[in-house]
């Protein structure tokens, strides 16, 4: 007995008079090709179905995509500003203080004649590669399309106490003459009672005896509080209320 | 809190110029605008019968008398208060600076009116752009770091001052700004 396993296998094949070319083969070919495939009209169905699911699942992503728009929040909650046209960069940008609705804030500069006169037009709260928030004529897609993200919608409370310590700072030394020895004490005393970590005191010089009184500076994106020195201002001593 | 503005018509009068280039208000865009009684009118030109105006960047309102600006302001902070908002209470300069690009008043401008506080233009994108500018209705410092360091620009930045071209060395140098 042969152990050749070709050998082994040939035997082994269970339709071996396929091999075998009988006459009648050639007009059961014809026959064959000749006829209809009753499965072409479920094949048009199956393609018809395929694009419908590949239209679908495009439609679907579109959708998702738009859902998750790239949100951020602003590095810098301080400030907003608005744009006037959706271009970077824009032919006019105004910075405003910050306020719990930027859309809003800018959309009065677009009513009362500051940026236009009339309806506002739809705008958009981003967040620029800067870190600061602005609001941008057109709609959620606006952002994107200039390289920025969405703002997420609300403030934080960490970034609620960035800009009350932000108000509290500006307005002490703003309105009054703090002098040079008080004004660095005074800033790190600041940042220790509104119990940030991480923040800096730095003095930005230009101290003299035409600018004795200390002018400063918050800066949340390099956690720095800048103080230096100003002239006499008509607003020191001036309640700000 | 907002610094707020309660002059009497004629002070204002004096403090922003009777000289005033008048404006033609039905196609010119106007220098001031504010709310009164439900109309905007243009401070840089007639105050009309408002004689108190609590002026912001966002928006400017005036009143007959200062108790009816008083009771506003009040009556806002109230509504802030009760909705929980988060609002900046820096003071605004009446009009902006406006720091330009380009020279000779072109290209995109910038206007910033928060008073009291170095304001560093990288936060707009402006980081080293200026090339020309307009100071509003309060002096303004210069600086060529941020925060307030570097140099301080040596040009005329008084309130209402401009100027077509920086300094010599000066243009596309600023980094932050002072506006008293």
């Amino acid at each position: 007995m042969s152990r050749d396993p070709l050998e082994i296998l040939a035997s082994l094949n269970p339709v071996a008079r396929l091999a075998e070319s009988l006459s009648s083969d050639d007009a059961m070919l014809a026959t064959i090709i000749a006829s209809v495939p009753p499965t072409t009209v479920l094949s048009r169905r199956r393609r018809r179905g395929v694009w419908a699911a590949l239209g679908t699942t495009v439609v679907v992503l579109g959708v998702a995509a738009f859902a998750i728009l790239r949100q951020e929040s602003p590095a810098n909650p301080t400030r907003i500003v608005c744009f006037t046209d959706a271009s970077v960069p824009p032919s006019g940008m105004h910075a405003l203080d910050v306020s719990n609705d930027p859309v809003e804030a800018c959309g009065v500069l677009w009513s009362n004649g500051v940026i236009a006169s009339g309806e506002p037009p739809a705008l958009t709260a981003c967040v620029t590669n800067e870190g600061t928030i602005a609001v941008i004529p057109g709609d959620q897609q606006v952002c994107a399309q200039l390289g920025f993200a969405n703002w997420v919608g609300a403030f934080s409370d960490d970034e609620r106490r960035i800009v009350e310590f932000q108000t509290a700072v500006t307005e002490w030394f703003g309105t009054q003459c703090v002098p040079q020895g008080d004004a660095l004490p005074q800033a790190e005393q600041f940042v220790a009672d509104f119990d940030l970590d991480g923040w800096t005191v730095t003095d930005s010089g230009h101290w003299g005896v035409d600018r004795p009184c200390a002018a400063s500076g918050v800066d949340p994106v390099t956690k720095t509080v800048n103080v230096g020195g100003r002239r006499r201002s008509a607003a020191d001593n001036t309640p700000t209320t | 809190m907002r610094i707020r503005v309660a002059i009497v018509a004629t002070v204002i009068a004096a403090s922003i110029g009777l000289a005033a280039p008048s404006v033609n208000a039905a196609h010119e865009r106007m220098v001031s605008p504010a709310w009164f009684e439900g109309e905007l009118i243009d401070l840089s030109h007639d105050w009309g019968k408002a004689t108190a105006c609590n002026v912001s960047a966002e928006e400017s309102r005036c009143f007959r008398t200062e108790a009816e600006m008083d009771d506003d302001i009040a009556q806002r902070q109230r509504t802030v208060q009760d909705r929980g908002v988060i609002v900046a209470s820096l003071s605004t300069c009446a009009s902006s600076l406006k720091l330009y690009n380009g020279t000779s008043y072109t290209g995109t401008v910038l206007n910033l009116s928060t008073r009291f506080s170095y304001i560093n233009l990288s936060t707009y994108g402006f980081d080293n752009l200026a090339s020309s500018y307009k100071v509003g209705a309060c002096d303004v410092d210069m600086f060529a770091g941020a925060g307030g360091a570097g140099c301080l620009y040596p040009g005329d930045t008084s309130a209402n001052s401009h100027a077509v071209a920086m300094s010599s060395g000066w243009n596309n140098v600023v980094s932050s700004v002072y506006i008293y």
